[in-house]
């Protein structure tokens, strides 16, 4: 029995035709006019691939190819790993499990392995070497991103006393500190920087109502402090970039985006895995704290109502200073893209929010027994006690303002219930304070609270959750004047009504 | 067999048939000598088929996932050597020899420095840089060894290729040349590329038989204006299509702006913008291969490159969407895909005997034995 094979006696590309065979243990080749016998050991040899010819190398550089298979597989009995692999490759149940163990260690390693690692080694480097880091994430940052901050020595003064306040007890305390700055275009967003700085811009700060909703923001800040979020991002990325370039080193260039893609997909999945804890770290930091993790729905419903500005300028600064900053545009804009996001989808944030609030007192009821800040402006005068069943009825607004024209009808039910109509004049569409806003209030020795959905002006699609407290600072029974504690500080009056004349809500 | 030829003895044989059992076969006419140099076309071909290759596709994946990736350098010589084993010209395939072990070993370095890279970037941001020029100027190195390895461990017909080019010649061309690319302002990119190529065709040698290179720089330029030329033409009309789009949108019914509709003009010009860009990069390097292969020489043999970028850019795409959609299983398929493109669009000119290109000299071959010893011994690729 003899196979058909190639021969080349090794100075020539010239190949002879031949009949080879295996004679007790040498190897005989016979060409047209010569015979040539090797032993077997003596034999070296290509492994057995798919179809492709197999070459036998002789001692002196001669060379034997054949597509032979079976063949030169009997010269070589010695069946070594790749031997294995061949059988492997050729067998349909090897290659079907084979799909199902590259998915399954895929899934498996990438969703949990890669993410429980990172935070392994995260815990075993001491926090101290991302100090330098932080100094020169935040010296890019300035450079390019941020820019001074406006704010007085005075409203910097309140922001870290309450900082202050909220950080006793925390460990490690002395690793955390409070930033300011001015992020240009009144870009309200908040960032942990590697080495323990929780930044604050300007626009954020000016806009909350209450120091709840910036102590809701800060714990969740901490929790990517504390978890060491920017670390182990860095870790996993690092690691996917690694595997992507191993696995697909030997994939020509047009896989490029095929690459590309799924990396960014799975970095936005871990971005959200990071979210999510910071949320959750946030609810029990507040909840320990004695604050209910509502106030985090509150400030995360304002901020999601300006997340299309802030996204877009929060990926220049990723670009320039990469996956270095927990940066948070706090939501995204796109809810159909979920699996794209870096944030989990506003709605599902704010009902965690408000399932991790059960048991506590409502933020209505916090906020009308929460005693009145000591910092008050000399020049307001003083609180008048004026009680829920006093208030309760319709009221009209007037606004003498005329930058600012607007009015307003307001119902106060005594089951705890109100509802505002608003009628704005739109200047522009931000500036549109038509439309309306319900639900519970309560007072108590004349400090008003609500919190309530607000649907205003065009602007807004979704409606803002909102919280504020109010002090009545004049009272007659038929008209009152009060101040919003918090954001502007504006001074309102009302006057009782008819609630017949209340207009019908168009939304 | 042939209808009504039958050998059965009861039926009367049929005319035709008795002739054509019965007749002598036709005297074999002697083959007049070939002239001396007779030009005769011997066509690549690809005779793999991706359903072959998947299977051992998939389960070199899954070993090399198991192994946490050790046995990526195992699978990376299979699918070599898949791929050049079926790779046919002139009635023999292509050889991929290489060891796993020189690959295992450059892999590991590789994977140790782009390590290094990647987090010094995101932990020392600012000394990214330093790195990259570190790593810029070590390009000559890892350029000579990438091209000695896979030219030494690539065989057709029992003889080895090699790349004999020296380090202090690639320092010339990969480093100090792009010196010229600033005060020139890129203009002489394509002068450095038409001088790689050179060194590039003109160190590698089959057997004992140096290759030739003789297209001109001017050949270069033609194309790579043409390329760049063809870039900003679709970017440009990308960008006004998109612009107008936008503009529209910003229009809209009534002066209200949509902003769905403009962001999603938006994306539309930026993708567009980077088709362009794809296509002038696709122009360049079929082009460029094909000038390469058809101004090769082998001794007196020549090569015909005749790659079209319509082909290529619907390859690129049509491959990169079959990926992702597939979630990567069609990866095979793809690279097949290529692969079956590449040789069907390339023919050797074989000008005289092919089996009179000889192996180097004695001397020669043990210097190239030496080399397999040295530190260059390693595939730093991923």
């Amino acid at each position: 029995m003899s196979a058909a094979g190639l021969y080349y006696a090794g100075e020539l590309a010239a190949p002879l035709e031949v009949r080879w065979s295996i004679d007790r243990d040498q190897l005989r080749i016979e060409g047209q006019d010569f015979v040539r016998e090797e032993p077997l050991t003596a034999l070296r040899g290509t492994t057995r691939l798919g179809a492709i010819r197999r070459m036998v190398y002789l001692p002196d550089g001669a060379q034997l190819h054949s597509d032979d298979n079976d063949a030169v597989d009997a010269l070589f009995p010695r069946r070594g790993l790749e031997a294995v692999v061949d059988r492997l490759e050729r067998h349909p149940a090897a290659v079907a499990s084979s799909m199902l163990v590259t998915v399954l260690a895929g899934v498996l390693f990438f969703f949990f392995g890669l993410p429980w690692l990172a935070d392994r080694v995260a815990r075993a480097i001491p926090p101290e070497i991302e100090g330098p880091i932080g100094e020169q994430v935040m010296a890019i940052l300035d450079h390019t991103a941020l820019e001074p901050t406006t704010l007085s020595a005075a409203e910097q003064a309140r922001w870290l006393a309450a900082f202050d306040a909220f950080m006793v007890g925390q460990p490690d305390r002395e690793r955390y500190r409070l930033e300011f700055r001015d992020m240009g275009e009144g870009v309200a967003n908040a960032f942990a920087v590697p080495g323990g700085s929780i930044v604050f811009t300007d626009a954020l700060l000016r806009g909350v109502s209450n120091d709840e909703e910036f102590l809701a923001v800060l714990a969740h800040e901490l929790g990517h402090q504390v978890d060491r979020h920017v670390l182990r991002s860095v870790l996993q990325q690092s690691a996917v970039i690694l595997l992507a370039a191993v696995f697909t080193g030997d994939v020509s260039a047009a896989t490029g985006v095929a690459v590309a893609v799924p990396t960014f997909l799975l970095d936005a999945h871990y971005s959200r895995d990071f979210e999510r804890e910071a949320d959750r770290f946030a609810f029990a930091a507040m909840r320990q704290r004695g604050l209910s993790p509502e106030w985090f729905a509150v400030a995360l419903s304002r901020m999601a109502s300006s997340a299309e500005v802030e996204t877009e300028v929060d990926s220049d600064a990723d670009a320039d200073a990469d996956a270095d900053v927990e940066q948070d545009p706090w939501t995204d804009s796109e809810p159909s893209l979920d699996y794209a996001s870096s944030h989990p989808a506003t709605a599902d944030r704010l009902l965690a929010a408000r399932a991790a609030a059960a048991g506590m007192p409502s933020l209505v009821e916090a906020l009308v027994r929460k005693p009145e800040p000591a910092s008050l402006a000399e020049s307001w005068p003083p609180r008048v006690a004026v009680d829920a069943a006093d208030l309760v009825g319709c009221w009209r607004g007037f606004n003498d303002d005329p930058d600012w024209p607007y009015g307003w009808f307001s119902e106060q039910r005594a089951d705890g219930s109100f509802e505002i109509h608003f009628d704005g004049v739109a200047e522009s569409p931000s500036a549109d304070w038509s439309g309306s806003e319900a639900g519970t209030w309560s007072a108590h020795e004349g400090t008003i609270a609500t919190h309530s959905k607000q649907s205003l002006g065009t602007a807004t699609e979704a409606p803002i959750d909102a919280a504020a407290a109010y002090r009545i600072e004049a009272y007659d029974g038929a008209t009152m004047m009060y101040r919003m504690l918090g954001g502007a500080q504006q001074v309102y009056g009302a006057e009782r009504a008819d609630c017949s004349e209340k207009p019908q809500s168009e939304r | 067999m042939t209808q009504g030829a039958t050998l059965d003895g009861d039926s009367p044989p049929a005319p035709p048939a008795i002739e054509r059992f019965g007749a002598p076969p036709p005297p074999i006419p002697a083959p007049p000598p070939p002239p001396p140099a007779a030009l005769e076309e011997h066509p690549f071909e690809f005779r793999g088929h991706a359903r072959e290759y998947f299977g051992i596709w998939i389960v070199n994946v899954a070993l090399s996932v198991l192994t946490i990736g050790i046995f990526s350098a195992w699978a990376k010589v299979r699918s070599e050597r898949w791929f050049f084993g079926n790779t046919w010209v002139a009635g023999a395939p292509f050889e991929y020899l290489a060891q796993p072990i020189p690959i295992l070993k450059g892999r590991l370095i590789a994977v140790a420095l782009l390590a290094a890279y990647v987090l010094t970037g995101q932990f020392v941001p600012l000394a990214q840089p330093v790195l990259l020029v570190v790593i810029g100027l070590a390009t000559p190195l890892l350029v000579v060894a990438g091209l000695r390895f896979r030219a030494r461990y690539a065989a057709w017909r029992s003889l080895n290729f090699r790349f004999t080019g020296s380090v202090g010649d690639a320092v010339k061309y990969y480093l100090l040349l792009l010196l010229l690319l600033l005060p020139t302002l890129g203009m002489i990119y394509p002068y450095i590329k038409h001088q790689q190529r050179r060194f590039i065709v003109e160190e590698h040698r089959f057997g004992g038989q140096r290759f030739g290179f003789s297209a001109e720089v001017g050949d270069f330029y033609l194309v790579y204006l043409i390329g760049w030329a063809l870039a900003f033409g679709c970017m440009i009309a990308a960008g006004a299509a998109g612009g107008a789009l936008i503009y529209a949108a910003a229009r809209g019914q009534g002066g209200n702006a949509d902003a769905d509709l403009i962001q999603t003009a938006s994306f539309a010009m930026v993708g567009l913008i980077y088709a362009g860009m794809f296509v002038g990069w696709v122009y360049i390097a079929a082009r460029i291969t094909n000038l390469t292969f058809n101004k090769a020489r082998l001794g007196e043999h020549g090569f015909r490159s005749s790659i079209r970028t319509r082909d290529l850019f619907g390859l690129y795409l049509g491959n990169t969407f079959a990926i992702l959609l597939s979630l990567g299983l069609l990866v095979p398929w793809a690279q097949v895909r290529m692969a079956r493109y590449r040789a069907a669009h390339m023919v050797l000119l074989a000008r005289g005997e092919l089996g009179a290109l000889r192996a180097e000299d004695r001397s020669q071959r043990s210097a190239a034995g030496a080399e397999t010893a040295d530190v260059f011994d390693v595939d730093l690729s991923l």
